[in-house]
């Protein structure tokens, strides 16, 4: 079993770090309200395989699955103990979980592959080579069971058979894609960091239905959705966090983050959506709440601690799971 | 020798081909290279503010935008394509600072809206903020508005037709829109609360009469933004862009976005009056030879100076060269069949005209001041919708002047802004509270609600929502005074039927400033 740092004293230096404040926004922003503030509850050692490029959180099976440089590990949420490892070759770019499968899925930027495996036994089924390059974020849309990988190079989406893993068709959206989300109408959201905006494409037929602008953000790079409310957050690199109104295809609010590529991951509670957490390349949280719909932000901090723009968070108990250098971060009010 | 002349005439046909296209038009790009100029205030803290906002989108759009305060002069505008003034701007201190600039003006600061003589002065009769709070009843008034008619220029360069239609995104927290009631000189494009007289998108042409008689140094525009209305503001993107009518239901920004652009293109000028009675006779012959023009009148009339009008009027047009075929109230408006223009005399009884010709789609100019309403030109509650200056019990005496307030408009043919003597002597006159769907050339002194000289373009939208078939006008011309014509009302009666039945006007403009002006942009 490996080790779990969860002594006092790491954990109390690592929260010195952590400066908890309410925002300064830009001029132009939203205005922010004081937010309560957020703790480092925990910091979980893993081993030293590179930068943590994604998480996600299996909230029923109780498994937080982390990307890691040559491998997927699968750690214990409650435990902290880590319980298995995928081999996948590359560097893992992003993961997608088909819980109604048993399947999660390993997308390897430098390789061009997705790799199959079990969640269940950690065992490899399949590993499948995308036809094109570097695969950034990866989605299943339990519906139509199909897997959607985008790609950052050749503006391609490849469509995958979630549970065979084979190769579906390809929509050619041209510009640099990033983060993918899918609401249960059967659209599904592209962000296009290169174009300035989120293609929906039929999940279905592949075909585009047309191009949403992040306006008035630009360089889209993680998204998801709030599929009952109909909107869509958007994490950018241009220093703000846009909501989007799917059915309109426009910017409803804005809230400012902090600099560089963006990710994002959602809270709900029952029935209801409740705030965003959003990493920023330079370190910087920022929790985004949602009181009567209207975005805002609750907590800036502007040294988290973060080292990458992944982000999960557990739905039972609302932690939020982020990356520093080598270690997960675990935070909660 | 001869190639020479081939190449010159053909760049002057170039030229005033260019000209014509671009006359009245608005660029999707107008924005691109302007020079803006952002009048703001401060907000209360915390207080949302989208100024910053908007300038970050104008120069998406590839303007240039400076920022003012109220501190500052308004000679700061000198040099500028565009002024925009926004709610943020504390009205008090910056006063009527920007009322003379020669610059566009686009303003969504309720109060500037008076203190530029855009509307009348006073406090919700004659503008208003809609302070209302989230989810109030009230506000949900304002997510809903109006556009009036898909002719207006700056719906046209929204790609915007009539109808109701969502400005703001809903549910979107609290917001302070605003609206105006513009004089008869203004277009109003869009409206709130099903009420023209609460504008919330309205403009001015540059030379056109404001309030209180002002006359607009250059286009003006009114909007209804609040501080932070612009970030709410609908615009449909990706699969509802694609659906004609969710495209058109969330217009908010576009309309925005178009009455920016139209207030930096070229102002539409003031058509060149003709030298002399006698030369604008001769060009009105060569343009009327040969057109088919039906008159509708009362034949066998009891009144000799009816009579005498009505057959002057007739030798008129045919001294021009028109073949006039003149009909009976009574005949069938199936004689419109063909014609060129409909010219339906004063000397008809509304009652026996009936409806005919309110669906003809040949042009139709109107005389008689009382059948406006079954054309569909003006609501139906008489002396209140319509009515007539005249000396039998009416509110308002015999008037022979109008009052020219859409000069830049073809219809005005060369005439300044201002009174004109159309007939010689005090009599019947029309006057009309118009819907917003037509365009108002000329009004009467002392009279501002009220319009005389009004028309609309083929698709315009008309009271009740009919839309024109075709040209439609009001000429005020009662019974008898067509031989009381001065030579301006002859001028103004004859440039009215060449436009109405789509003649090419004469595009010279009045002055040489104004072509500078043009090449200028």
């Amino acid at each position: 079993m490996k080790a779990i740092l969860s002594s006092l004293a790491t954990a109390a230096a690592m929260a010195a770090g952590l400066s908890i404040s309410t925002p300064a926004l830009a001029d132009d922003a939203p205005a922010a309200k004081a937010g309560s503030a957020y703790k480092l509850l925990t910091a979980i050692k893993t081993d030293a395989q590179g930068p943590i490029q994604a998480f996600r959180i299996d909230s029923a099976a109780r498994r937080l699955f982390v990307a890691r440089q040559g491998a997927v590990e699968a750690i214990d949420i409650d435990s902290g103990a880590k319980v298995a490892q995928v081999a996948v070759p590359g560097t893992v770019s992003a993961i997608a979980l088909a819980p109604d499968l048993s399947r999660g899925y390993a997308a390897s930027l430098t390789d061009g592959s997705v790799t199959l495996f079990d969640t269940k036994t950690m065992q490899i089924v399949k590993t499948v080579k995308l036809g094109g390059a570097e695969p950034a974020a990866i989605e299943y849309e339990p519906k139509t069971k199909r897997l959607f990988v985008s790609h950052q190079k050749g503006g391609r989406l490849s469509v995958l058979a979630a549970d065979s893993g084979d190769s579906i068709g390809v929509a050619t959206l041209g510009g640099k894609l990033r983060g993918v989300t899918a609401d249960t109408r059967g659209n599904v959201y592209v962000a296009d960091e290169e174009q300035n905006t989120l293609h929906v494409v039929d999940a279905r037929d592949l075909k585009t239905k047309g191009q949403m602008a992040t306006w008035p953000a630009t360089k889209p790079t993680a998204v998801t959705i709030d599929d009952k409310e109909r909107r869509i957050y958007v994490a950018t690199a241009s220093g703000r966090m846009v909501v989007v109104d799917p059915d309109i295809g426009q910017m409803i609010g804005y809230v400012p983050i902090g600099k560089g590529d963006g990710g994002i991951a959602a809270q709900f509670a029952p029935n209801r959506f409740v705030r965003l957490f959003v990493p920023t390349a330079d370190g910087q949280l920022t929790v985004v709440q949602n009181a009567k719909l209207t975005a805002s932000v609750e907590s800036t901090l502007p040294n988290a601690g973060t080292r990458s723009t992944a982000v999960a968070v557990d739905g039972k108990s609302g932690k939020a799971y982020l990356a520093s250098a080598s270690d997960i971060l675990v935070l909660a009010k | 020798m001869m190639k020479k002349s081939i190449i010159r005439i053909a760049a002057a046909c170039v030229a005033l081909i260019s000209t014509l296209a671009t006359a009245g038009q608005v660029s999707p790009t107008a924005l691109k290279g302007k020079k803006v100029l952002f009048v703001i205030g401060e907000t209360e803290k915390g207080a949302p503010n989208d100024d910053l906002l908007i300038k970050e989108y104008l120069e998406s759009r590839g303007a240039a935008v400076t920022l003012a305060g109220v501190a500052d002069q308004a000679s700061i505008a000198q040099g500028k394509d565009l002024v925009m003034i926004s709610s943020t701007v504390n009205a008090r201190e910056l006063g009527d600072r920007y009322r003379n600039v020669a610059q566009p003006v686009v303003t969504w600061n309720a109060y500037t809206f008076a203190d530029m003589d855009m509307t009348g002065k006073e406090l919700h009769r004659d503008f208003s903020v809609i302070r209302e709070k989230a989810f109030h009843n009230a506000n949900h008034a304002a997510f809903y508005a109006y556009a009036t008619s898909g002719t207006k220029p700056i719906l046209q360069a929204a790609g915007v037709q009539h109808g109701i239609f969502a400005p703001l995104t809903f549910s979107a927290g609290e917001t302070d829109p605003s609206w105006g009631k513009p004089s008869v000189g203004a277009d109003v494009s869009v409206f709130f609360e099903g009420s023209p007289d609460k504008a919330a998108v309205f403009s001015y042409e540059k030379a056109s009469v404001m309030s209180h008689n002002v006359t607009a140094p250059a286009r003006r525009v009114g909007l209804f933004l609040g501080d932070n209305t612009f970030s709410i503001l609908t615009d449909a993107t990706g699969p509802a862009a694609q659906d004609p009518k969710s495209n058109a239901w969330f217009a908010g920004r576009r309309i925005f976005d178009a009455a920016l652009r139209w207030a930096v293109s070229a102002p539409d000028l003031p058509a060149k009056r003709a030298a002399s009675p006698a030369q604008f006779q001769a060009e009105l012959s060569g343009k009327l030879k040969g057109k088919k023009i039906l008159f509708v009148r009362r034949f066998d009339m009891p009144w000799p100076a009816n009579e005498a009008s009505d057959q002057a009027h007739l030798a008129w047009l045919r001294s021009m060269g028109a073949e006039v075929t003149a009909v009976d109230q009574m005949e069938p408006d199936s004689h419109a069949k063909g014609k060129d223009l409909v010219l339906i005399s004063a000397s008809i009884n509304k009652y026996k005209l009936g409806n005919k010709y309110s669906d003809s789609t040949a042009p139709v100019i109107m005389m008689e001041a009382k059948a406006v309403d079954q054309m569909h030109m003006v609501g139906r509650h008489r002396n209140t919708d319509y009515g007539t200056n005249d000396h039998k019990a009416s509110l308002y005496p015999p008037e022979n002047y109008v009052q020219i307030v859409r000069p830049a408009h073809p219809l005005a043919a060369g005439l300044p802004a201002g009174n004109v003597k159309i007939f010689k002597t005090p009599g019947v006159l029309a006057w009309s509270t118009v819907p917003p769907g037509a365009e108002v050339i000329a009004g009467i002194p002392n009279q501002p609600q009220h319009g005389t000289l009004f028309s609309y373009e083929k698709g315009a939208v008309m009271a009740n929502d009919h839309i024109a078939p075709a040209r439609r006008l009001l000429f005020p011309m009662d019974a008898t005074r067509f031989p009381d014509l001065t030579d301006e009302g002859r001028l103004l009666y004859g440039n009215a039927i060449l436009w109405t039945m789509g003649q090419q006007a004469d595009p010279s403009v009045a002055d040489g400033d104004a072509k500078a002006e043009v090449a200028s942009r």
